[in-house]
This record gives structure tokens, sequence and C-alpha cells, in this order.
């Protein structure tokens, strides 16, 4: 679903954000990428979504290359950044259905997936509000439902549950899973190590960049604790 | 005092980068606005020494001088103080730190104070020079550098309570977008009475230049009384320089008193959540993409005041002068015959009337600030499945839409009013769709070359951005032209065939701008964000 080979993100004075990165995301998988801060996640989901330009290396969607077919990969992937910024002079029902206008969703599939998604995050009440009243948390939400009317065989997701209540948080797991059952696949970054180790089918850690471990879930926690395994190889990789 | 100056250099660099992020940049825009203040003060200034001195009343020069910068400074200021004020992004920080409302609040007054300043000082001075000049005592510029940094509290302030009202008003709405666009409206309005006012005031003895002469230091001594002192104080008049000193500082004195006690308050009650309806599902409906992007462009452009005027405003020009040319032509062709000894042809007015048309139509470029105003709903754009042809090409078309159907119905009503041919009216259509498609073309030309995506707000992108001055006056520069050549080739060409010509000129740069759009100006939005 997603192949990432050989990226690389330089900015200005040389200094690399993200070295020769290589991550395969198969349809059904649950990919959580974790690193410190600064360490390369949010300009790696920045490249994959087409928000972020880059020269080295080639990101594939679903066969569709981002740099060169970028309409085509955009249409099988929606994408969510660590702060939503949404365009606050829309109401929420407007923001949905510009989004859903964009992505051609039919007018009686958009109302019910919109219902579907809007009620399942309690966010119906207010679709008809300014999205510059909504809260942190109910632009999360607001961000998600429009990702999610879309039906994205790839959903990327930085930082997904910072901001979300309890009960959203597991409506979105719950979410996240049904994605996968139906074929999709799910690149999220995260801070929360015991999010990433019940949720996550393959791990990625990125340190400084580079990237230091990637793979099934249970192989790299092994018989101890992901938290214990992340600080270890931090260490390792600082000692070299 | 750190801490002041801490909050000033915040407030400052923030302009600054607001107009541009390379020091040239902004260095551009400043002299670009610097030159057009100097131009129209020394211009200006030169027509009043001319026609005042041989009546022995070049006294009313510097009064005169001085409402000229107090009403461009209020103008260019009006619509950005209230944003300025009360609507920065970075407010939960600022009241955050350990400083006093009052403190915040001086710093962000002294940011537009400063602003003002360039545009006030710009247009007395030069103006004054001149007047200096004619009247044999250089030392009278001495004054005059006192009265300005005073004399700059008033439109400072005047922008400030304008922003303050419309901002409080639209606050405490839930159609607060709705509001504040008709506030400034009214304060459109307002200048356009107060304009109206100082004419009648003065028509009365309109009919010799000793009669207008008369008639001005009327006014300066009647209802714009300070606007006089402020213009003895420059010719070196103590007690008028005290009157000046008194009523343009103690009010901002008053204002910085009463404003920082509630400034917190204000700004809390401005930021407040207006009560939220409930809304119902119901079934929605679908449209295109294109459509759904102008519609997006649409909500943005009516929904915040700055973009809307700033960017809009040679429209609404374009409406009011065409109904008072419309309704008032004989009376105006009249005027001019009788009190300015011009007496226009049917062609040098269909030429009149098309040079006034394009000149307004030169400043409306909303092209030039909607990529900016993306901001850091930038990467919303960028991750849905658009093309970066598409992102651009909406833009430009929802210029071209705010502009074209105002604009035709306003030539055809011109076309009726003034009995224009049928050569000159299809001329006239032809010749300002052409402008009007260059024009949108090269607004998102302006700002894709200088993009601001992390201003501080919206004012600051639509008033001082470099492609926000670089869309308009370019705009002005092609206009001004065009027209001096239809001048030059009068003899030769009829201004039918002039329009005609530069409708086909405008097309070609049109043509080459758009090919720049979807080569160069897609990749560079692909770099962006």
């Amino acid at each position: 679903m997603l192949r990432i080979n050989h990226f690389s993100k330089q900015y200005a004075l040389g200094r690399y954000a993200v070295q020769d990165l290589t991550l395969h995301v198969a349809p059904g998988e649950i990919y959580g990428f974790l690193g410190h801060n600064g360490a390369g996640k949010s300009t790696t989901l920045r490249a994959v979504a087409g928000v972020l330009d880059f020269t080295e290396g080639e990101i594939a969607i679903g066969g569709h290359s981002i740099r060169t077919q970028p309409v085509e990969a955009k249409r099988i992937m929606a994408f969510l950044p660590d702060n939503p910024d949404l365009y606050d002079f829309l109401t929420g029902i407007q923001y949905l259905n510009f989004v859903a206008d964009i992505c051609a969703i039919p007018a009686d599939t958009r109302t019910a997936r919109i219902r579907q998604y809007a009620d399942a995050f309690a966010l119906t009440g207010d679709l008809g509000s300014p999205i510059g009243s909504y809260s942190h948390g109910m632009k999360q939400k607001l961000a998600l439902v429009s990702a999610l009317i879309r039906r994205p065989r790839l959903l990327l997701l930085d930082e997904p549950f910072v901001g979300l209540d309890p009960s959203a948080a597991y409506t979105l797991k719950q979410m996240l899973h049904e994605l996968c059952a139906e074929g999709g696949a799910v690149f999220f970054s995260t801070h929360v190590l015991e999010v990433a180790e019940k949720l996550c089918d393959k791990l990625a850690i990125l340190k400084n960049g580079r990237l230091i471990e990637a793979g099934p879930t249970a192989e790299i926690v092994g018989k101890s604790n992901l938290e214990e395994v992340f600080l270890q190889l931090e260490r390792e990789e600082a000692a070299k | 005092m750190k801490a002041f100056r801490a909050l000033l250099r915040v407030s400052l660099t923030a302009l600054l980068k607001s107009i541009s992020p390379g020091r040239a940049g902004a260095a551009l825009a400043i002299g670009l606005m610097a030159g057009l203040s100097v131009l129209l003060s020394l211009l200006f200034g030169g027509v009043l020494v001319m026609a005042f001195a041989p009546l022995g009343m070049l006294g009313l020069v510097p009064g005169i001088l001085c409402l000229l910068g107090a009403a461009m400074a209020f103008l260019l200021t009006a619509f950005g103080a209230g944003g300025v004020l009360f609507g920065g992004r970075d407010n939960d920080l600022l009241l955050a730190l350990p400083i006093s409302d009052s403190m915040l609040l001086a710093a962000r007054l002294l940011a537009v104070y400063l602003e003002n300043l360039l545009t006030f000082g710009l247009t007395i001075l030069p103006g004054m020079l001149l007047y200096c000049a004619a009247a044999g005592s250089p030392a009278m510029l001495l004054p005059t550098l006192l009265v300005v940094p005073a004399a700059n509290l008033i439109p400072t302030l005047l922008a400030a309570l304008v922003g303050w009202a419309i901002t409080w008003l639209a606050s405490h709405s839930r159609h607060n977008a709705l509001l504040a666009n008709l506030g400034y409206g009214l304060v459109v309005l307002g200048c356009f009475a107060l304009s109206i006012g100082i004419n009648l005031f003065t028509r009365s003895s309109m009919l010799s230049e000793q009669g207008v002469a008369d008639g001005l230091a009327g006014v300066l001594s009647g209802p714009l009384w300070l606007f006089g002192q402020m213009g003895a104080a420059c010719t070196g008049s103590l007690p008028a320089l005290l009157w000046t000193l008194a009523l343009s500082v103690l009010p901002a004195a008053l204002f910085l008193l009463l404003l920082g006690r509630s400034y917190r308050r204000l700004l809390t009650r401005m930021g407040a959540r207006a009560a939220r309806k409930q809304y119902r599902m119901t079934a929605q409906r679908s449209a295109g993409a294109m459509a759904a992007l102008l519609r997006k462009e649409a909500a943005r452009f009516f929904h915040t005041p700055i973009y809307l005027f700033n960017t809009g405003f040679g429209l609404i020009l374009l409406l009011a002068a065409t109904v008072a040319a419309c309704w008032q032509k004989d009376f105006l062709l009249a005027w001019l015959g009788q009190e300015a000894g011009i007496t226009l042809t049917g062609g040098q007015q269909f030429a009149a009337v098309a040079g006034c048309i394009c000149f307004l139509l030169s400043t409306v470029s909303t092209s030039s600030v909607s990529l900016s105003l993306e901001g850091r709903s930038f990467w919303l754009l960028k991750s849905l499945p658009v093309s970066a042809a598409q992102i651009l090409r909406a833009k430009v078309w929802f210029n071209l839409l705010a502009a074209l159907p105002l604009t035709g119905c306003c030539v055809l009503a011109l076309w009726v009013g003034f009995g224009f041919t049928p050569v000159q009216g299809i001329s006239l259509l032809v010749c300002t769709a052409a402008l009007t498609w260059f024009l949108s073309l090269f607004g998102m030309a302006a700002n894709l070359l200088f993009p601001r995506l992390d201003a501080a707000n919206d004012t600051v992108i639509c008033k001082q951005s470099l492609s926000a001055t670089v869309g308009v006056l370019g705009g002005m520069a092609v206009v001004g032209a065009g027209i001096g050549l239809c001048f030059a080739l009068a003899p030769l060409l009829p201004a039918e065939g002039c329009l005609l010509a530069g409708a086909a000129v405008l097309a070609l740069f049109a043509l080459l701008l758009n090919r720049w759009l979807a080569t160069a100006g897609v990749r560079r939005l692909a770099a962006l964000g």
C-alpha cells in the first residue's frame, strides 16, 4: 500500500531531517512510527501526504508516485496532521461538504457517511457552527471525520490521539481496526508507547532522521515492553 | 521597560516579516509605498502652492497637507487596526506573559502608530518642502518635524476606535463577518459623506480660485479646525502647536488609560465563542471540485473584512462612481465646463470614463493575497486530490468572478448613461475583461513569488505583504502606462482603437502569465508548505 524507498529530506545548510528511509506498509497493517521530538516523523508523514516537497528517494501509494502522480495517490489516502488548522470561516458541515466535493463523493453516500462518523465522535450537533468556534479536540474530531468519509485505503495520522477525549480515542482505535479489516492500512506517529504497543502490527523507530529499528511489534518488543526497548535502542544509537 | 521594548520588537519584526521574509523584499515594498506617498505629496503640494501663492493664501497649504496625510493614514489603517489590536493569533501567548495589559495594548498601538507615521510623514514632509521653498523660509520645516509625530496620533486613534467598535459589535453576533463587513462599509460611506460634505461646504464659493481658497479656509477654521491648527503649528505658531500637542497626546493617553484597564476583558469577550445552535443532519448536496474550491474562496472573501475591503475596494468605488456618473452626468459635465474650463467632447468623455474604470479595476486583486491567506491550513489543499494547477486556477477564477460581472454591469450602465456608440461600448467591455484577466493572473504570480504563509493575522497579509503591494501597484503601473500611451497615440488612434489594441496586448501577456503559472507556478506551489 505504501512504499517509501530511500527517502531523504534535506533542509537548508545541508542538514538532513530524514535520511535514506526505506519502509513498506502492507494492506491490513497498522504501522506505528516512533521517535523522539524532531526525529523526522512529521516530516516523513507530510512528504508521504504530498504536503512537503522532497528530492531524494521515492514514495508510492497504491502504486502511484506521490511526486509524479500526486492526485491519483491522494485519491486513495487521507492525512491528518498533528495540529489540524482547518478553515475557521466555514462551518463544520460546509467543511465536510468541501472535502466531499473535492473527493467526488455522491450526495447520498456523503450524507450517510457524515451521519455515521459525526455521530460516532459525538460531533453532529456542532456541525452547523463555524470551525473558528471549535475547541482543539473538536477540530481534531472534525478532521478525522473528513478523513474517514473519504474511505481511504491508506490513512496517515500524525499524533492522532493528542487532544482526543477517552471516548473519541476508543472510537478511533475501533475505526482503525475496521479500516484495516477491510483491506486498508494505517501509518501513524505517536509518542504514546502503550498505544503503539497495543494497536500496531508493525513499528518503525526513527532517531535523528535515521531508521534504527523496524518490524513486527511482537518481534521488536520481545519479552520486554516497548518503553524499555525504545530507551535501549536510543541509548545504543547514541553510543555509536 | 525591557518588556515593552521586547514586545515592540516582536510587533515590528512581525510587521517587517509580514511584508516579506527577505530584507530586500521588505525594503522593496516599503520603498514602493514610500515612493507613492512622496509622489502624491509632491504632486498635491505643488498644485496647492501654485494655486494659492498668487492669491496670497499660501498659509492654507500646511493645513490641507495635514488633512490629506491624516486621511491617507486613517484610510490605510482603518481596516487593519482592529486586526492588529484585537485579532492577533498570539493573544493567548501574550496574555499569559507577566506583563500588564496596558503595556501590551501600548506596544500594539505603537506598531500601528509607526506604520501610520511612515504614511503621514511622507505625505506631509515633501509637500511642506515645496511650501517652505515657496514661502522662502526653510526654518518652518523644524516645527513640522515636531507636529508630525504628535498629529499622527489622531489617525492612529481614529483607526483604533473604528477597529475596536467593529470588532466589539461583530463579536456579539453569530453573523460576525456580515456585521464586520457592514461596519467597515459604513466607515467607507462615512468617508464619502465627509468628502461630499467638504465639497458642499466649499461649493457655494467655488466660482473662482479665490472662492476655492476661501471655502477651504472656512473648512479649516470651521469643522476641521484641528487641521487648521496643525497647519498653523507647522508654520511656527506656538499656541497652535500647543493645541495640536494637547489634542493629540491627551486623547491618546486617555485611550491607553481607559482601554488598558479593560483590554484583557475585551479580548476575552471578543474571543468568546458565540452560542452554538444544535445542528440536525439533513440530506447533503454534491458539487464539482472546482465549484467547491470557488465556494471556499468566496466564503473566505466575504468572511474577512480586511480581505474584502483591501482587495475589492476598487469594485465598491466603481459601483459608487457609476451610480454617481449616470445620475449626475449633466451636472459633472457642466461643472467641468464652468469651473475648470474643460469641455469634453463625446470621444473625450468616453476616454475619461474608460481611464477611470481601468484605474479602479487595477486595485482589484484578490489573487495577490489568496494563497498567503491559506496560511497554516495550506496543508489541507496540498493533501487533497486536486492538482496544483487546479488550485491556482480556482484562485484566478475567483478574482475574475468577483470583478467581471460587476464591471460588465457598470460598463453597460455607463454605455447607456453616456450614450456611447456600439464600438465604444464593446471596446470598453473587451478591454476591461482583458485587464481583469491579466490582473488576476498577475496577482497570482505575485503571490506565488512572494508568499507569506506564517503571518500573525490576515491584516498583515492583505495590507502589508509584498505580494499585495506588488499586485496593486503593478496593476496601477500597467494602467498608468496604458493611459499614457493612449494620450501619446491620441492624434493617430481614437480611444476605442487604443482600448482594443490594449486589450490585445493584455491578452497576450495574460497568455504568457498563464503559461508561466501552468509550469513554473505549479512547481513553486509544490515547493511551498
